[in-house]
């Protein structure tokens, strides 16, 4: 049906079909090269967060018109307590782009009106309560890790999905603290372990395979490299509460990781994404790598090349589906997470411990009614209101580091 | 002395209204609230479904309300319509061929009925 109606919108308006390329007059430029205000004046940033782009905008509001050198996906990577948060933040300041904070479990157990649903975990039972960060350092072997493991790669596809929907719907690029696509790195290190099942383990790749093909890979990667030994170094001299007594965090369990990262995760994705690696154990300048980011040019491959295909759209038309897709369309691509995993034993909650679960949750605080419609919790005019949240934008939420 | 309606002498009495009997209040309603009540049910479902507070945009509700009254109206009226035309069209048929349709002749039961006789 949907392509019946492209078919009818290519025959009614040839422009949005016409051959545009998006190509930029230089190269991704930070904040000295660029200078004030020399940029061509692009429209105003669309709000995808409220406002909806269908099919029928395409006509009006062209895609390509805001994109430019900037508007690329940069995703930071590299081990524990590396830096990156930090050198991320730095980063998009300099290249005037959207930081996004690492996804974590704050983004999703704290609700739209600031109540933490943590605090419920008492009256739970256990198959149901929260399990975060902390909760796995503290007892890594604990039942709820697969469902843990697969909510952060949940929240890290839902925060790519929102960059993905900024990037096309605003044009600002957008600087990633870690991904979905390098997710998988943790599970590999927590079943080495033994901390999950193999067929948690299975179930997890199961999930990331009917999920990771929805979205456009990075347009470039950075890998801060820290030695395993000097990562147990820095995580003890940043001396987090959690990560003190952790049993976790050990040798293996980092050496694991970056095994994966370097040999699977880098080797895989750089096929797609440009790619730098520093070394990170000392620290470093982000002006540097800034220049050396000035000097990659994303416009000049190859036809064939592998490198950026995803982004290498050649009608209107095709920029305005994909921005519909991300923007107006998050839902159906979480969707895409309901596998069934039924033969995962401690991934399947029996059903009376469910019944309590929906129960208790279904009447917290700000949970009760859709967002913008519980009066009890300071929401106006709901006699009169219609509209429902467009989107669930995750919130640009640091992880609480303090408990 | 309470009187029943009067027994129709010929066709054409019974396909026409002699007007001794008066619609009831109900029947006037009853389309019009049966569609906006539904209709109200169904908007308050929806809100339920779509986890919504059921009487919030109330506005949406009166309108949706009234939609389905009007609807609930239309569709009884043309029902209606459609007997009086049937009923028309029977008439005119009797007024033109009144050789087919004889007037009633009343009949005792004893003239209906068929002697019994029983056999084992």
């Amino acid at each position: 049906m949907a392509n019946l109606v492209r078919i009818g919108v290519r025959l009614a308006n040839k422009s949005l079909f016409a051959k545009t390329e998006v190509t930029s007059v230089r190269f991704i430029s930070g904040k000295l090269l660029r200078g004030q205000d020399d940029r061509p004046p692009k429209p105003a940033p669309w709000n995808y967060k409220e406002k909806s782009y269908t099919i029928l905008n395409y006509w009006t509001d062209r895609t390509t018109s805001r994109l430019d050198e900037n508007s690329k996906i940069v995703v930071v990577e590299g081990p524990v307590a590396a830096g990156k948060s930090k050198f991320a933040k730095e980063l998009a300041e300099e290249l005037d782009m959207l930081y996004m904070p690492e996804a974590n479990l704050d983004m999703v157990y704290i609700n739209d009106y600031g109540y933490d649903l943590r605090q419920l975990d008492e009256q739970l039972p256990e198959s149901c309560r929260s399990f975060d960060v902390k909760d796995f350092l503290r007892t890594p072997k604990h039942r709820n890790t697969a469902t843990f493991q697969l909510m952060q790669y949940n929240t890290k596809y839902s925060q790519y999905i929102d960059a993905l929907a900024h990037v096309l719907s605003t044009g600002q690029g957008v600087v990633l603290d870690r991904c979905c696509y390098s997710d998988f790195v943790f599970v590999e290190a927590m079943f080495s372990q033994g901390y999950l099942s193999k067929a948690a383990y299975k179930g997890y790749y199961e999930v990331r395979q009917n999920t990771i093909n929805e979205l456009l890979r990075p347009h470039l990667l950075i890998y801060l490299d820290v030695p395993v030994n000097k990562v147990q170094e820095n995580i003890k001299k940043r001396a987090l509460p959690f990560e003190k007594n952790t049993q976790v965090l050990t040798p293996q369990y980092l050496s694991v990781m970056e095994k994966n990262y370097k040999q699977k995760y880098l080797k895989e994705l750089s096929k797609h994404a440009e790619l730098l690696i520093y070394d990170w154990s000392e620290g470093g300048e982000v002006e540097i790598v800034v220049e050396d980011i000035e000097r990659i040019d994303f416009d000049n491959y190859d036809i064939h090349d592998p490198k950026c295909k995803d982004w290498r759209r050649h009608t209107e038309e095709d920029w305005g589906a994909l921005r519909n897709k991300y923007a107006d369309h998050k839902n159906d691509l979480m969707n895409y997470f309901n596998v069934p995993l039924h033969h995962v034993p401690e991934m399947v909650i029996d059903a009376e411990d469910a019944k309590v679960y929906h129960d208790i949750m279904n009447n917290a605080p700000g949970e009760v009614y859709q967002r913008g419609f519980n009066t009890d919790m300071g929401d106006t005019g709901v006699l009169f209101k219609i509209s429902l949240p467009h989107r669930d934008t995750l919130p640009l939420r640091e992880r609480n580091l303090a408990k | 002395m309470a009187t029943g309606p009067k027994v129709a002498t010929t066709p054409l009495e019974v396909l026409s209204n002699d007007e001794t009997r008066i619609p009831s209040f109900m029947s006037k309603y009853w389309a019009p609230g049966i569609g906006g009540g539904s209709a109200f049910i169904a908007m308050l479902i929806t809100n339920w479904f779509l986890k919504k507070p059921i009487l919030s945009g109330i506005q949406a509700h009166v309108l949706v309300t009234a939609g389905g009254a009007a609807l609930g109206k239309y569709i009884d009226d043309y029902r209606n319509n459609y007997f009086a035309e049937r009923d028309a069209a029977f008439r005119h048929y009797i007024q033109l061929h009144p050789e087919d349709f004889p007037d009633f002749t009343r009949k005792k039961y004893s003239e209906v009925l068929e002697p019994w006789i029983p056999i084992r």
